[in-house]
């Protein structure tokens, strides 16, 4: 009885350190915003900048709250590929106003969490006049709240959660909201490609609910039917042979799957061992990257997905773009996470050229901007702060990203 | 009924798998009363191990699976060498060793990050999207192969430590450590052996699983490792058949409750399953409470 008990309180203790491990994994890669922030003189000289905050200081300190290690590693390694080439675009040009900029990248591993305590660090040091960040609405929403109470300039180059800029009346997106987007994704699946019977996979989070929501409503209304909404746990599982068993079963001709690119990819491989028959395959910008034509392979071909953004395209300053990044980048093509974080940059720098030197007039003079044509497309900004981009369907065709002839 | 066996076979599938993991963890636990953490560790270091020689090298299947698997358990062996070895010669207490295993996993798993990057990656695999038909559910061909595989290995294993000396050892090692080493056995050498096969078990379980998911990444071992952690448990940790029956039911638990319930719950399911088996049989549903005479 005895030896049962201890037993008992054995495994409770291992399911704690196992909880314990689980965070610890998540996040193994220890590499608090520390470690990750090269410039570590700045917080030593705390005392100095804010003496020296007006004008004697020689740098614009701008952080950059992103994902640099976990699942979506990759999404925060676009941002800094492409505000690393901005900077050196900008300071190579002699700076702005004689200054140069700095840029700090703090990890936040895409949790909400480490999110927050970046906010923290970030708007309780001077140095910092704007933050740019952070790749996905929940960690943009952690953020906001304590961005808005110190008065800064957040850049928001990809969340697409419709209530942001609510969140923070000192935040700009970069990137078309969900219910622009999602009703777009609806009449393209619909409208465009024809499909009558159409099935939802999603992600259980803050924007694959308001995904699930806004297709449920529109879908119909544009006179097709939804015939399977099923969402899953981002991370938990790599095996989707249940959810494509259900999908056979509800036998749709269109699958809205909005998911990371890499479970797309492995979902699309795995899809070839069930055999969906004919089926069309439509999803979000998040899967338009290189990878995932690796990662999917043969089963990524006739797959649509959409962009405000296409690398191929034949206007003049965006195949410059594309050149430069490829040259700098080994080939690699940009996507939307490379050309919003260049853009959110961009827009800092013709703020600051512009008269602008500290947080407040920072955001009087990004206010102003209300067109915006960069090197990677034309956009315009509402006076919730929020843009608005055409959009492009693209789809895969013999293992590259064309413009799809449904456009 | 056609969903319901076609649900019911990716469950048997992904139970087999889970079963595999967990006789590793069961293994190791039966010999030496310790729960080791770097299990999903090598899970993972195992199936990126393959990938490396097959789709970074081009060796063939058959040598690079070889190959990888002797690695980690290579690896494996190593770990208890350096790591855990020391311990047990200071007589500290178990949980010493078991923080141990959680230290050397997260090494491990930072060390492949440095080299290998966070990306997913699609992995090699045998009869690509090949299936048959049976009575209207499609079993892919790799499904049915991991499965057979993983029935051909359970069986080796228990005829091995049911009837082999070295077998012999480890059960004597697994009842009594001290009279074992009276009686002229090399507990060490057992012990060491046993974290071989262990992490042998674990990369078989982690090549297969990829190759059934067709993808791979860091983040592999942590999941699985707490899922076919439960399952051992939940047949009784210590017992192989136990481990079985845990990872079998586990497996077709969650893919049911994916199934008919939400895709989301699957996890919740799982685990919910766990906590009241532990609740109604406090030492799993194969596992022998023993009493200790003072």
């Amino acid at each position: 009885m005895r030896k049962s008990m201890r037993k008992t309180v054995k495994m409770a203790m291992a399911f704690a350190v196992m909880t314990a491990m689980l965070t610890g994994c998540g996040g193994s890669e220890k590499a608090p915003a520390e470690t990750i922030a090269g410039d570590k003189k700045g917080s030593e000289s705390v005392a100095e900048t804010t003496v020296a905050g007006k004008d004697g200081e020689d740098k614009y300190y701008i952080a950059c709250g992103a994902p640099f290690t976990g699942d979506d590693a990759q999404y925060g390694n676009f941002f800094k590929k492409a505000i690393d080439m901005k900077v050196d675009e900008i300071n190579g040009a002699g700076g702005i106003n004689g200054k140069m900029i700095q840029i700090d990248y703090l990890d936040d591993k895409s949790t909400p969490k480490e999110a927050s305590n970046i906010a923290q660090m970030v708007t309780s040091d001077t140095k910092y006049i704007a933050e740019i960040g952070s790749y996905n609405s929940t960690c943009v929403l952690a953020g906001a709240p304590i961005y808005q109470e110190a008065g800064m300039v957040q850049m928001a180059p990809t969340a697409g959660h419709p209530d942001i800029t609510k969140a923070n009346d000192h935040l700009f997106r970069l990137q078309n909201s969900n219910d622009i987007e999602y009703t777009w994704l609806a009449s393209v699946a619909v409208e465009k490609i024809g499909a009558k019977k159409i099935a939802i996979v999603h992600l259980e989070n803050d924007s694959g609910i308001v995904l699930a929501e806004i297709l449920n409503k529109a879908i119909p209304e544009m006179g097709s039917e939804v015939v399977l909404t099923e969402s899953y746990v981002q991370g938990q599982v790599s095996d989707f042979s249940s959810i494509l068993t259900k999908l056979k079963a509800a036998g749709p001709d269109l699958i809205i799957c909005v998911t990371s690119y890499n479970d797309m990819g492995t979902m699309l491989q795995q899809a070839k061992q069930i055999d969906l028959g004919d089926v069309k395959w439509v999803s979000s910008g998040m899967i338009y990257s290189d990878d995932f034509l690796k990662l999917a392979g043969d089963a990524g071909e006739g797959v649509y997905s959409m962009t405000i953004f296409f690398a191929d395209n034949p206007d003049e300053r965006i195949a410059n773009f594309t050149k430069k990044y490829r040259e700098r980048y080994e080939n690699e093509s940009p996507n939307y996470f490379v050309t919003n974080a260049y853009e959110a940059l961009s827009m800092i720098e013709t703020a600051l050229k512009n008269g602008a030197d500290d947080r407040e007039s920072l955001y009087q003079e990004l206010l102003k901007i209300k067109e915006w044509d960069g090197e990677t497309g034309y956009a315009t900004f509402d006076d919730e702060r929020m843009v608005n981009r055409d959009m492009t369907v693209i789809k895969v065709e013999n293992g590259k990203w064309i413009v799809a002839e449904e456009n | 009924m056609e969903f319901f066996m076609q649900q019911l076979i990716n469950g048997i599938a992904l139970g087999s798998l889970y079963a595999l993991t967990a006789i590793g963890y069961s293994l190791v636990y039966a010999v030496l009363e310790l729960i080791n953490f770097t299990h999903g560790t090598m899970y993972m270091v195992g199936a990126y191990l393959f990938y490396i020689f097959v789709s970074l090298c081009g060796f063939p299947f058959f040598p690079a699976f070889l190959l990888a698997i002797f690695l980690t358990g290579c690896l494996g062996y190593l770990v208890e060498r350096y790591t855990l070895r020391p311990l047990r010669k200071k007589n500290l207490p178990k949980f010493t060793a078991l923080i141990c295993t959680i230290g050397v996993s997260i090494v491990i798993q930072n060390v492949m990050l440095l080299f290998l990057g966070s990306e997913t990656r699609q992995y090699p695999t045998l009869f690509d999207g090949k299936y048959i038909t049976v009575a209207t559910a499609n079993i892919s061909y790799i499904q049915i192969f991991v499965i057979l595989m993983s029935v051909l290995l359970m069986v080796a294993l228990t005829l091995f430590i049911r009837n082999s000396r070295t077998g012999m050892a480890m059960r004597a090692t697994a009842q009594n450590c001290q009279a074992t080493e009276l009686m002229g056995i090399p507990v060490d050498r057992v012990v060491g052996l046993t974290f071989f096969f262990g992490a042998v078990l674990a990369a078989v379980s982690g090549i297969f699983a990829c190759m059934i998911f067709r993808s791979v990444n860091l983040s592999i071992g942590v999941t699985t490792g707490n899922k076919t952690f439960a399952a051992t448990v939940l047949g009784g940790i210590g017992e192989l058949s136990g481990a079985v029956l845990g990872g079998l039911l586990i497996g077709i638990v969650e893919t049911m409750t994916a199934g008919y319930i939400s895709y989301s719950m699957r996890d919740i399911a799982a685990f919910v399953v766990l906590v009241f088996v532990l609740i109604c049989r406090p030492c799993g549903l194969l596992g022998k409470p023993v009493r200790k005479k003072v």
